[in-house]
This record gives C-alpha cells, structure tokens and sequence, in this order.
C-alpha cells in the first residue's frame, strides 16, 4: 500500500466535540499530518463523555475521543496566554490548513480571525465550523447536538410512520451526534474544495460551515416538495413501524410496494398468500390507500421466519432488504470483518479494543487506522521542539506557566 | 470573481436515487459539466415520483418531480440503455472525454453494464471512479442490494434511535442518503486534488452501511469496550439536563432546549421566570437534575406551554442557553438565518417554470457564486451529448434511437 492521498498536507485542528475533529479526521485518514491543539488541563470535551472501559471515567479513556482523534498528534496550548497565542500563530504560519469549531464572537476575542491568519499565510485554508454561521441573525446563537437537529428539520420526521399521539409522542433526536457528523464531512468536502481551487490560484481562502445549514441539507428535497405541491409532511403516522419485528428480532424493508414489480416479487417471497389476489392488492393505489390491512398481514407472515430467514429469501428475490442488527451485531457481521472495517487498536491507559473504521477503500493508496488517538499533551516536544525550534528547557517553562 | 474551481472537469454520473446525484452536484454547482447518463428502460426510481412532490400532469411523472429536480442542478441528461453493447460503447466514449464517473448499481449491474474499474481504467488511465453502494463492492454481500432505511437497519443505526423504551424507530428524511451525497462529494474532490497534483486517478469503493456506523462510534465503542448494547435513548442525552423537547403555545409545536453546565442553568432558570428552581435541591447540580429529570421536564413544560416557541428561543439565546424550535419544511423555509444565508434558491424549469429549492451549502471567501442551473428533462441533451459533443451524425443517432440504445 502506498501512502494516504493527502500526505504532506499539515493540518492544524483547533477543535473541539465532533464537528471540527471530524473534519480533521478525514484529512487524516487520507494521510495529513493532523496536529491538534487542546487546552492543558481539560483537553477536548470528548474527553469526558466516554464510554469508558469498565464504566471507570478517565479523561485519556474517552471511547468517543479515542474514535475522533486517532490519526492524530496532539499538543496542548493556552490560546489565551500570549505565549501560547505565539506558539499557535507559528503553527499556523507553517500550516496547509486550519480547522476549528469555535463560536465566532471566541474566534474574534482571541484575535484569531481570518484577516489575521491569513497575513501571516497567504497560502492557509481556514475552515471555521459554527452553529449557525459566521453571519446572519443567529450567528451568536448557542447551539448543540439537540437544538441543531431538530432546527434542521430531521427531528420532525423522526421517528417514521411511527407517531399516533402527538401531545406525547415529541419530534425525535437521531442517537449521538448525527448534526454533528454532518458538518464534518461537509466541512471536509468544502476543505477539499479550497485545497483544488488554491492549486489553481495558489490562494488559500476562508470556508465557513454552519452546522445548522449541515443538518438541514438532510432535509433537501422537502423544500422543493413544498414549493412545487405545498406538501408539509406529516408527522403523524400510521403507527406502523418502519423496522417490524420477525421471529428473534426487528427487520427492514418489507413494506407495502407502490410500485407493482417490487410489489410482485414481495407477493412471490411469501408465496402468494389468498389475500394479495384481493382487490386492495390490485394498483399502487389501492395499495396505498389499505396500507395498514396489507401491513398487518405481512407482519403476521413475518412473525414465523428469522432475521436471516427474510434476509436470504428477501435478497434472492430482488428486495432491497436488510435485517436491524444491533451494536452487538455489527461487531459479529461477516461482510463488514471481511472488508477489516473494526479495527483493534491499542492505547497505553485504554487498553486494546476494536473500534469502527474507515467506510472506504482506495485503490492503491492507504485508507486505514495507523495510529491510535494522542494523550494529552503527547506531542508537545516532538511539534515545539523538533519542528518549532524551542529548547527543552522552554518547554519546562512552557508547562510550568501553564501555557502547555 | 474569477471562474468556478471545477469549470473544464467533466463528470459522466451513472448515480441515480439520492445520494450519488448529490454528490454530483457538489460538482456541477461549483463550474464542472455533469453528464447523467439516464435510461427510460429503467429510469432514475426518483423520477417515478415515489417520494412525493410531483406537479401533476400526463404521465410518466419524470420530469415534474420535486427531488429529482433538487438534486440534479446544472446537469445534463442523455439516455442509455446499458444494457445493449452498442449503448455501453456510447458509454464508453463520454467516459474517455471524463475525468470522474459516478455509479451506484450493485455489483451485479455494474458487470452486466461493463462499469468496472478495469475497464474504465483501460480506457481513461487517469479516470476517478467512485462506486457506491449499501454495503462496499468486496465481501459476501457485495451483491445485495438496498436503499437508505435498509442500510440504517443494517448498520444498526435504529436500534439505537426512538422513545426512551421503545421499539427501534427509523431517522427522518431519506437518511442517511444526503449525509452520504456528502460523503461520496469528499472523496470525489479529494482524488480530484490528488490526480491535480499526481496525474493518479484512482478508484474508490464506498459502503454506506459503513460511514453510518462511522457515525454512531459512542454506541459501538460502548460495546467493544464494555458489551453494553445500546438502545433508543429519546431526547435524552448522559452529559446534559434538561435536554428535551418541550411544548410550546400553538398546535404540535415544539422547542429543543438543552442546558450543559451551571452557568446555562442558571441562565435558564432566571430567563424562564423561576429563579426558585436554583435554590431546588433536586435540580442543584447537573446529576441531581438527571435524577430528578420528569418532574424537571412537567415544570419546564408548564412555563412553555405559555409561549411559542420562538418567543421562548428568543428569550433563552439572549442569555445564551441553546434552545430552537422543532422545524418542519415550511418552518425552515421562513427561518430567518437560513434565509439570510441564502439557502432558497430559484430555478426556472422547462416544464415546472420557477419553483423554490435548497441551495447548497458551504460559505467560500474565494470561490465565486455557485451555478444554479435547472435540472435537465430525461434525455434533454442527446443532441448535445452524442452530436456536439462526441461528434455523432444526425442520421446515426436517429438510427440509435430506433433500435432503442439511445433511450
């Protein structure tokens, strides 16, 4: 294997959470030189949100920053000590690109604005990743993993089919940091763009990610669908649920088809039962409109066959379906040990676990965990002293100032 | 400003459905000339119309349908059908004058269609081929098939998605297609960045089942580091309390407020009127607010309840709580912010004329504005595709079009 596509690029990650480690991330995993810049002390907030092994909290432990970091180098700089300030602009100053997730109003306070950076590095891609924005009327807004998400759009068509009381039954949060996750890869795709474009001019530029906007870009075709049709869907439901249970668990996929070659292979898959020649089984229409008797014979029919039962007969008869696996699952899932997507990765303080990796292969070229996630502080005189110049007594001082 | 980035590439996109398309108009509206290459022997399922959003009119629906036509900005259509060698050799030639192609067929079809790397390569040698599909083109199951809520199922992203207690529940929208448009759109730019500066093309091979799990690695790594399993967890979230969803004046009207630290508890607190609760020793740290989390949420109800949800956004922004209402399409369509940032966009459309879409997203200081063109009719660009473009005469693609490879 040959090196990752980005090798040589340098990659200074003022991050924090997910959104702008992310991005970093994924400039990693193509082979970047990630170096990320924590605060001594506290370290990136994913620190303390775990899991931690054997439910011990340790902030060098952290299951989700484990995840986001690896790949990664790490430093630790007090930005709001002019030491520490210095030190970040040097990086900077010798960086291909800049990522950070940080309100803008902080941004500006430290003095870290674009204007800024890019007088000392003409060549630098900014990329600053916001809840709403760098402007606009809710550019100081707060936001967070929940509020983004249903602001975007998505919590309101969540959870599907599923809801029949709406006083108690609210809009639905995806698990984790969907909204975040977004605007890492949309982050990372715009990075990408500015990487092409400054080949071409030999420019570097500023990219401004809302993750507000990352979200609702989930949402993209219901936009059209309203101004075309006025359509707003609905959130209300039939109570149906999306993922039905089957005979030792829940399955995907087998729905009433509209259209009416899916519609005959599913009536072939449960072999052709007297009730599909009614009447109401006759037209995509009919269909839709008695949806709710057709589902409920489906679901009955399904109740006597196994996940891997419908999943084998479904697949074999040209059905895009799938059976709902777990978390304990997809850890057992052939297709995805066949493709190394867990990979086991070490750690001095965490320990060996398997962790999910990369969801693409590269022709040729690498596309792999090659390092685990840094402590905090690892990197310190490896970037400080090796590559910037300071002694080792500096760095002394550097800690004992609490600027490292 | 000077020109797009991606004016002078060309993409030969055999994406259809969702997500592959999206990636392609990354592309196509910043400046590069995207070529649908579409067949009416087994068109585009969203240009059935299944998802809705169709402007009524004589059937097939194909070129009135809300998705498609947001999907699709600025491309051109011509028709193919891949399944006859004279259509792939057609193919074939659009694919040496392109720098990138897009599929998203199984296995399979991409076999049957002739769209393997080794082929393409053989023709194009710096060609950047992106396939994708549910679960990755190597494996036992790189010949299944399966669209977006299949693909969360078998990821496992809903067994961990619904109500506190609840039976798994499926995510909004189309997820996770638009997530993966982005995704695709990444590695497409990035090989675009690496073949600039190496000449390399390079083949990618993306699973989507897989960048969903790359997407919940809290639940997974639970597992792995303690064999917890986990499950649907509401609106709720470990670290922060309140974190809900809450009632406002008004029908089905909702706000999202989440509160992480004292000082935003605080904050809220005093912004919601009752100053009391901070003295409340059920609610004086954030453990003792977890603990005693359904009577917090029935209080914080009741203020709610007095206020729409945008006076109660207004009022706990201004002291800095993150707090935003549930939005449904027409609710984003008036959000101030999005509509500042220019996220609604007008196309005129040869047969649905001027309709409001999404526009993308991603604020550049540097690049110019992006191009918005309509989404082209199936087949709209046959003449500039097979005679301007590859030179074809007039006659032979009359003749094409009788036996039906150019259809």
């Amino acid at each position: 294997m040959v090196d990752g596509i980005l090798k040589g690029l340098r990659v200074i990650e003022w991050g924090d959470l997910v959104s702008g480690p992310w991005t970093a991330r994924l400039l990693a995993d193509m082979g970047a030189d990630v170096v990320k810049v924590e605060s001594p002390g506290s370290g990136d907030a994913s620190r303390r949100v775990g899991p931690f092994p054997g439910d011990v909290p340790n902030p060098e432990t952290s299951g989700l920053f484990l995840y986001m970091n690896l790949n990664k180098r790490g430093v630790t700089l007090d930005l709001t000590k002019a030491e520490g300030k210095r030190i970040f602009l040097e990086l900077v100053a010798g960086a291909d690109i800049l990522i950070e997730n940080h309100r803008p109003r902080v941004v500006e306070e430290l003095g870290l604005g674009y204007d800024t950076l890019s007088a000392l590095n003409p060549r630098l891609i900014m990329v600053s990743i916001s809840p709403f924005g760098q402007q606009g009327p809710y550019r100081d807004y707060a936001g967070s993993e929940l509020v983004l998400f249903h602001m975007g759009g998505p919590g309101y068509e969540t959870p599907v089919n599923e809801v029949t009381d709406l006083e108690n039954q609210p809009p639905l949060k995806g698990p984790g940091y969907q909204a975040y996750f977004a605007s890492g890869w949309m982050a990372a795709t715009c990075t990408s763009v500015a990487l092409f474009q400054r080949e071409l001019t030999g420019e570097g530029q500023f990219v401004d990610i809302s993750e507000h906007e990352a979200i609702f870009s989930t949402e993209r075709p219901r936009i059209a669908q309203y101004s075309y049709t006025g359509e707003i869907p609905p959130r209300e439901g039939n109570g149906i649920p999306r993922f039905k249970p089957c005979k030792d668990g829940y399955f995907a996929g087998l729905n009433v088809q509209r259209d009416d070659i899916r519609w005959g292979r599913l009536c072939n898959l449960m072999g052709n039962p007297e009730w599909t020649q009614d009447e109401i089984c006759s037209t995509p229409e009919s269909r839709r409109d008695n949806t709710d008797i057709i589902e409920a014979h489906i679901m009955s029919w399904m109740m006597d066959y196994t996940k891997q039962e419908l999943f084998d007969r479904g697949q074999d008869a040209g059905l895009g379906v799938f059976p709902l696996n777990t978390a304990a699952d997809v850890y057992a899932e052939e297709q995805y040990r066949y493709r190394g997507f867990f990979q086991s990765v070490d750690h001095p303080v965490a320990g060996a676990y398997e962790y999910p990796g990369i969801s693409y292969k590269l022709s040729e070229h690498q596309s792999e965990i090659r390092h685990r996630a840094p402590l905090l502080g690892e990197h310190n005189s490896d970037v400080f002293v090796s590559e910037l110049g300071r002694t080792p007594e500096d760095l002394v001082h550097l800690y004992q100032s609490g600027v490292i | 400003m000077g020109k797009l980035p991606f004016e002078g590439i060309r993409v030969a996109d055999f994406g259809w459905i969702l997500a592959a398309p999206l990636s392609g108009q990354w592309l196509s509206t910043l400046g590069a000339d995207v070529i649908r290459i579409e067949s009416k022997a087994r068109p585009d399922l969203v240009r059935s119309g299944v998802a809705g959003g169709v402007i009524p009119g004589p059937e097939p629906s194909w070129n009135r349908v809300a998705t498609f036509n947001s999907l699709n900005y600025g491309k051109k259509s011509c028709t193919l059908d891949l399944t006859k060698e004279q259509g792939q050799e057609l193919a074939y030639k659009i694919i040496e004058k392109s720098d990138v192609v897009i599929e998203a067929f199984t296995t399979p079809v991409v076999e049957r269609f002739g769209l393997t790397y080794d082929k393409l390569k053989a023709i194009k040698p710096d060609i950047i081929l992106i396939a994708n599909s549910s679960l990755g083109k190597t494996g036992p199951l790189k010949d299944v098939a399966g669209m977006g809520p299949a693909n969360q199922a078998f990821a496992g992203l809903p067994s961990m998605t619904g109500y506190e207690g609840g039976t798994p529940s499926g995510m909004g929208g189309t997820w996770p297609d638009y997530t993966v448009g982005m995704t695709l759109a990444y590695l497409i730019i990035t090989a675009l960045y690496h073949r600039q500066r190496t000449g390399e093309g390079l083949y990618i091979d993306h699973s989507m089942a897989e960048t969903v799990m790359s997407m919940i690695p809290g639940q997974l790594m639970d597992y792995a580091m303690n064999g917890r399993v986990a499950e649907p967890r509401g609106n709720r979230d470990d670290l922060a309390a309140p974190h809900n969803l809450y009632r406002c004046q008004g029908e089905d009207k909702w706000i999202a407020i989440s509160v992480h630290n004292e000082e935003q508890w605080a904050a809220f607190c005093n912004a919601a009127g009752h100053p009391e609760w901070l003295e409340d020793e059920r609610f004086c740290d954030s453990f003792s607010r977890q603990s005693n989390v359904k009577v917090l949420d029935d209080l914080i109800t009741e203020w709610t309840l007095t206020l729409t949800n945008l006076e109660v956004m207004e009022r706990l922004q201004a002291v800095g709580v993150p707090a935003g209402p549930s939005q449904n399409n027409e609710a984003l369509i008036n959000d101030p912010q999005l509509q500042f940032r220019d996220q609604f966009i007008i196309t005129d459309h040869p047969e649905v004329g001027r309709q409001m879409s999404m526009g993308m997203q991603g604020v550049f200081s540097a690049v110019p504005e992006r191009k918005y063109g309509a989404s082209p009719l199936i087949g709209q660009h046959n003449d500039d595709v097979f005679h301007d473009f590859l030179g074809m005469s007039r006659e032979e693609i009359d003749r094409l079009v009788k036996e039906e490879v150019i259809y």
